[in-house]
């Protein structure tokens, strides 16, 4: 186990790195036990930040519209004082 | 339902269906990439880039309407401009949460001030900054002037983030680029499912709903201000309860 996490950090990018192709690897042993944690967590992250941005969005179109009609309804009540 | 409407709904199943394929397709039916790509992190890759993307995309809807406002001012173009810079504030937060993951499982760190990450965060501040602009300064034509301009500035900034990996380094990967090896065979499906996702399907369903928003609001400080024209507020001030809260409500959300 202590050989495969030190492969795992050997093997680990840095800084400096990059990568210039993605190729397939099997899952095992030498895969960092949190990765999928991260990749959880970005994933959630996304579609928390999208969800938001829908549902507020959604929520002030239907405030601003429910206002406007509220509006126009008082401007056509009131006798037009500016006249 | 009119036109317009149907492609919205269309758009949005679309979507939903593209949705429903993707994911699965990323976390089950796509191998990993190798370690130093972030090995199982790498996944964050098939929807990180394509809401880069969607940066590009929307930040250039908002550089077109943008100098098609400073040109000749109308509704419409404010409204695709707002729009543009809202949604490439949203993604670009998609792209800066996302990142400084998979970065810590591939490089060891969440942030480095690599050229790529470094060009993509002032582009991120400029739309935030519109936003905020349009948000609290008020919808007067110099606002809108302004924020315009700014949208204009922060398109410059678009193809600077995409070719900076190329001019200045930095370890971001290359990839899909000049230079790069491409990904397996294997990775293809869950890539082009992201791209559709989350470049050619959520941005036009986003910047229609804000748009929308957008037009919605200019229409309502516009009754706003025929109310005050007509002295409507004021005589609702000392009248009616309910029609004054009304009205107080529609001045907090234009």
């Amino acid at each position: 186990m202590t050989a495969n996490l030190t492969a795992s950090v050997q093997d680990r990018g840095n800084p400096g790195e990059r990568s210039t192709q993605f190729v397939p690897v099997e899952s095992g042993a030498s895969e960092p036990s949190d990765a999928g944690t991260f990749m959880v967590a970005a994933y959630v992250l996304m579609w928390l930040c999208t969800v938001f941005f829908i549902l507020h969005t959604w929520r002030k179109t239907r405030s601003v519209e429910a206002r406007m009609n509220e509006l126009q309804k008082a401007i056509a009540r009131v006798p037009q004082t500016g006249d | 339902m009119n036109k317009k409407d149907s492609l919205f709904y269309a758009l949005l199943a679309a979507f939903s269906v593209a949705l429903v394929v993707t994911i699965p397709k990323i976390f089950l039916g796509t191998p990993s990439a190798q370690l130093t790509a972030g090995g199982l992190a790498q996944k964050i890759f098939y929807f990180h880039v394509p809401v880069a993307f969607g940066v590009y995309l929307t930040g250039a809807v908002c550089f077109v309407a943008s100098a098609i406002y400073l040109v000749r001012p109308t509704e419409g173009a404010n409204a695709w401009a707002r729009a543009g810079s809202d949604c490439a504030s949203f993604f670009g937060t998609m792209v800066l949460c996302s990142g400084p993951l998979w970065a810590k499982k591939a490089w060891g760190v969440y942030w480095t001030w690599d050229p790529q990450l470094t060009t993509l965060l002032l582009s991120a501040l400029v739309y935030y900054a519109i936003t905020l602009l349009r948000a609290f300064a008020g919808d007067g034509a110099a606002e809108r002037r302004f924020a315009a301009a700014l949208g204009i500035m922060g398109a410059m900034n678009l193809p600077i983030i995409h070719y900076s990996v190329q001019k200045w380094g930095g370890n971001h990967p290359t990839v899909n680029r000049e230079g790069g090896g491409g990904i397996d065979d294997s990775m293809k499906a869950a890539w082009y499912l992201g791209l559709v996702t989350m470049t050619l399907l959520l941005p036009p369903i986003l910047l229609w709903l804000r748009s929308r928003l957008a037009t919605l609001q200019a229409q309502l400080e516009y009754t706003w201000q025929e109310a005050l024209t007509r002295g409507i507020v004021d005589y609702l001030d000392e009248h009616e309860t309910s029609e004054r809260e009304a009205l107080h409500g529609a001045q907090e959300l234009r």
